[in-house]
């Protein structure tokens, strides 16, 4: 078929990049020369080299990715590939040129699908675990989180997990790569606290005490009770908003004028709690720490601001200014209290 | 000129340091041969087993220095399994016998007991140098025993190694009335320091430039080190400013400005945000930050204090300084040389920290970079591309995308055409690590234009054994080859049988080869070691899948300490 006859063509040409053992020889002329001539990108005979590394689906056209994604649309059907079980198909003109397992089928496609549904699902019962939870969507594939534009071109090609088969959605060994006194850090340095008996026993004591309970408490502006949460239930900032939300939404009802619509009022709260994390709504979080500091939530890394979080606040983001300190303020704050006191000449520093 | 004395060959030879000349030199004739191993003073062994020990100092009796590498770089990654060799005690035997007179002593990745070092305290009394990068198997016993016999220490550096602990006691051991300490390195020592002991040393140590703390040492102790040795060049801090040290702040403020030479900065721990004020009285000097150690820094914090550092060549950081963070890096710190970002969470799907923007924005700001280790959550073609065009000084790049067999986040395909830039712009690229969704292409890129390349990684990458293929036979500077989990086989591996001899190393591990493709290899090569590390039982027939496969080339023939899960073809 034509898929085939243009992998005939393409083979040849790659056999001629693969080099024998004497020389690397580019499709005529040494290899020094070849590359000596290629002095950007944009130059033709790279482009041609470029477009016959066996992608043979790719080779008329430019690298748009609108016409990329028209293309695999319209060779969806032929998908099947060399490895079980997840492939993007976006990658499909790529891999074809190297892999002989290309099967026009109906069939194959559906089987396709159903394997990264049920790939799909596996990858949102981890992402559960691990509390990702934003990217529900069938069979979408794991990251980017939150900070990735929502919808982009290439996830609106179907339902395309974009990890690799091999082992992408269990846990593997020592990947990411980083050592082992790094990933031990995080969490340690969340849960150590002065670790041997040094200066300050008592101290120690007490930093010991706070380790233990996971329930913080939290009050809200114009609530009179108070309520506890578990940090450790939540696995993140969102997890922390909407439990922020829970305990605090039926007292606000409650608080409201009773003759307005309940609907507008749950519209409401649905907006207060949800920007409680970005401070652009009508309250914002805000945490104190063993020290009694206030801070805004969100700017630390998640363990570690469970470990320091002593209490939470709801507040109105209009009282922030005038009374919360943030972290960058008292900064400020004390440099010029410090500056202030250095400058002082030779005044004996405690 | 026919004759040409040796003594001048000598004379000359003394000025040529570099082992890679040193290396040629001795290559030009037997004279020469001879002459400049009798005077070489410093040795690099890249390789413990490449090599018997005995036989380094009959080639090399002069030896001062010596500098030896064990087990293969994916250890730290927990790939090799515990037992698996480097043991240190070889090399110390054969030194301590064929060269009492030992200055300096490096050793990385290896095994090295409390026998060890004892042997080596009471071997080389004039031991100046004792480094041990990532190193395990002893514990403050040991350091103890080489405190208390090596009078004349200038050097005494623990990097990342792992370390028992026995006893604070091992500080106290160090000379009286005073050292000879010009650089002392405990940061990763787990266990408290005695704190009197520590003032005392760097009270008694006038020559001392480089101090790294662990997380033990709290802020009034710190207060007074820095008291005693304003010379400090190179600080890592202990535990800064809990709550309880709030008291000793002042007294290390005034301390740290005395400071004037102080223009690297490291630790920092469990530190919250006071350390901010710290950095800003050396920030004017400070050359070097290493923040990686610090995940209780604030973003913003973050930002605040780097923006100060103008002067800023090495940057070590997490990732949850993010985008604007690095932003603000790229218009702050245009010396940048050197920039490290490290996940701050280990948990792969819940990592948020710097994406495609981070990178770019450094590129186009700091254009002295020549080394990066990005570990981002999700990465561009067309970022690359820009990175490339921007930074095309790079050396080394490694990008670890948190994800593996991550795509281009905004068009979905392959990374290929990225790594394909960077390989192609940056002429000098020496090391290589990639990640994401990657295809045989890229290795064609690479194999075609990395003409310097000598340390690839690759893992989760590739469809089939063409990408092995023209790697081994495009890179000609390549020495170490590290791969995991990738559809390579027999046929890949055994493309590059006559590649191998030049490398130093192959690590393949969850790839497709068999013990067949290895026995072949190790038939044809009998100046290979192909170990097989297999922990698994299951017969030993030819079609069985190889689990972990690491190749070196070797002088010494198959090692003989290797445990039962180590068979050598």
């Amino acid at each position: 078929m034509e898929e085939s006859s243009m992998k005939r063509e393409a083979m040849p040409r790659l056999l001629d990049l693969i080099p024998d053992e004497k020389e690397w020889s580019l499709r005529g002329g040494a290899p020094r020369q070849g590359r000596s001539k290629n002095t950007g990108f944009g130059s033709d005979e790279d482009e041609k080299l470029e477009l016959k590394l066996g992608l043979p689906g790719l080779v008329q056209e430019e690298p748009a990715a609108s016409s990329r994604e028209k293309r695999v649309h319209q060779e969806s059907p032929a998908l099947s590939l060399g490895y079980p079980p997840k492939h993007s198909t976006a990658t499909t003109g790529a891999k074809r040129g190297f892999l002989d397992t290309v099967e026009a089928k109906a069939q194959g496609y559906e089987k396709e699908q159903a394997r990264a549904a049920a790939c799909g699902k596996e990858l949102a019962v981890e992402e559960n675990t691990a509390a990702v939870g934003e990217r529900k969507k069938g069979c979408c594939p794991p990251p980017p989180p939150a900070h990735a534009p929502p919808a982009t071109p290439a996830r609106n090609i179907g339902n395309r997990p974009q990890a690799r088969g091999r082992g992408a959605a269990a846990p593997v060994v020592g990947w990411p790569p980083i050592r082992s006194f790094r990933r031990n850090l995080a969490s340690t340095s969340a849960s150590k606290q002065p670790p041997e008996p040094q200066i300050g026993e008592a101290d120690a004591k007490a930093v010991l005490d706070c380790k233990k309970s996971p329930l913080v408490k939290i009050n809200m502006d114009g609530i009179p009770i108070g309520r506890k949460v578990d940090l450790a239930a939540c696995d993140s900032y969102e997890r922390l908003s909407l439990a922020v939300k829970d305990l605090f939404h039926g007292f606000l009802q409650v608080q409201r004028d009773p003759s307005k619509v309940e609907r507008t009022q749950q519209g409401a709260d649905e907006k207060i709690f949800s920007q409680l994390l970005d401070g652009s709504g009508e309250y914002t979080l805000v945490y104190e720490d063993g020290e009694g500091d206030r801070m805004l939530v969100g700017d630390v890394p998640w363990n570690v601001f469970v470990s320091t979080a002593k209490r939470l606040r709801v507040l109105r983001s209009s009282e922030l200014s005038h009374g919360l300190v943030s972290g960058s303020c008292t900064f400020l704050l004390i440099c010029a209290d410090i500056r202030y006191m250095f400058r002082l000449p030779k005044l004996s520093h405690s | 000129m026919p004759y040409f004395p040796d003594e001048v060959v000598e004379h000359i030879l003394g000025f040529v340091s570099s082992h890679r000349d040193r290396d040629a030199a001795s290559l030009v004739c037997h004279v020469w041969y001879r002459i400049e191993g009798l005077t070489r003073r410093s040795v690099f062994i890249s390789n413990c087993y490449a090599v018997r020990p005995e036989r380094v100092h009959a080639r090399f009796p002069c030896l001062r220095s010596l500098t030896v590498k064990g087990k293969p770089r994916f250890a730290d990654f927990n790939l090799v399994p515990a037992g698996w060799g480097a043991s240190a005690e070889p090399w110390v035997d054969a030194c301590a016998r064929a060269c009492p007179g030992l200055e300096e002593l490096r050793l990385k990745r290896m095994v090295v007991t409390d026998g060890c070092l004892n042997h080596l305290a009471h071997s080389f009394p004039n031991l100046r140098s004792l480094v041990l990068v990532s190193c395990e198997g002893f514990s403050t016993d040991g350091l103890a025993t080489i405190a208390t016999n090596c009078r004349f220490l200038k050097e005494l550096d623990l990097q990342g190694s792992q370390v028992e602990f026995r006893g604070r006691h091992w500080l106290s051991c160090f000379p009286k009335p005073s050292t000879s300490l010009e650089s002392l390195n405990f940061a990763c020592l787990d266990g408290a320091v005695s704190a009197n002991a520590l003032e005392s040393l760097v009270a008694r140590s006038p020559n001392l430039k480089s101090l790294r703390l662990n997380r033990a040492v709290p802020t009034a102790v710190l207060a007074k080190i820095l008291t005693s040795a304003p010379k400090l060049v190179d600080l890592g801090t202990g535990l800064v400013a809990q709550s309880n040290n709030a008291g000793a702040l002042p007294s290390l403020y005034s301390a740290i400005q005395q400071c004037t030479s102080l223009n690297s900065l490291s630790g920092f721990w469990d530190s919250p945000r006071w350390i901010t004020p710290i950095i800003h009285y050396i920030c004017k000097n400070l050359t070097c930050l290493n923040l990686s150690y610090a995940p209780m820094f604030r973003t913003v914090d973050l930002i605040g204090t780097i923006h100060q550092c103008q002067n800023l060549q090495h940057l070590w950081v997490l990732d949850h300084i993010g985008d604007a963070g690095l932003k603000v890096v790229a218009s702050s710190c245009l010396e940048l040389q050197e920039l490290r970002i490290f996940p701050a969470n280990a948990n792969v799907l819940a990592s948020t920290g710097v994406t495609e923007e981070g990178l770019v924005a450094v590129s186009s700001g700091c254009r002295k970079l020549n080394s990066m280790l990005y570990s981002c959550s999700r990465m561009t073609n067309s970022a690359l591309i820009t990175v490339a065009k921007n930074c095309s000084r790079i050396t080394s790049f490694r990008l670890h995308i948190c994800l593996h067999g991550s795509v281009d986040a905004v068009t979905g395909q392959p990374l290929d055409e990225g790594f394909g830039a960077i390989v192609r712009s940056c002429k000098g690229l020496r090391r290589l690590s990639m990640s994401g969704l990657l295809t045989d292409s890229v290795f064609l890129y690479i194999g075609m234009y990395a003409e310097r390349l000598e340390t690839l990684s690759v893992a989760f990458a590739g469809d089939s054994d063409d990408g092995m293929i023209y790697v081994l036979n495009g890179c000609k500077n390549l020495r170490k080859l590290e791969i995991r989990n990738c559809p390579f086989g027999n046929t890949a591996l055994l493309a590059g049988t006559h590649r191998y001899e030049a490398m130093r190393s192959l690590w393949m591990s969850s790839c497709d080869i068999t013990l067949g493709g290895c026995r072949s290899l190790a038939a044809a090569m009998p100046g290979l070691n192909v170990e097989v590390i297999s922990q698994a039982d299951g017969g030993a027939n030819d079609a069985k899948k190889v689990e972990k496969l690491y190749v070196y080339r070797t002088l010494a023939g198959p090692r003989d300490d290797a445990p039962g899960f180590v068979s050598i073809l």
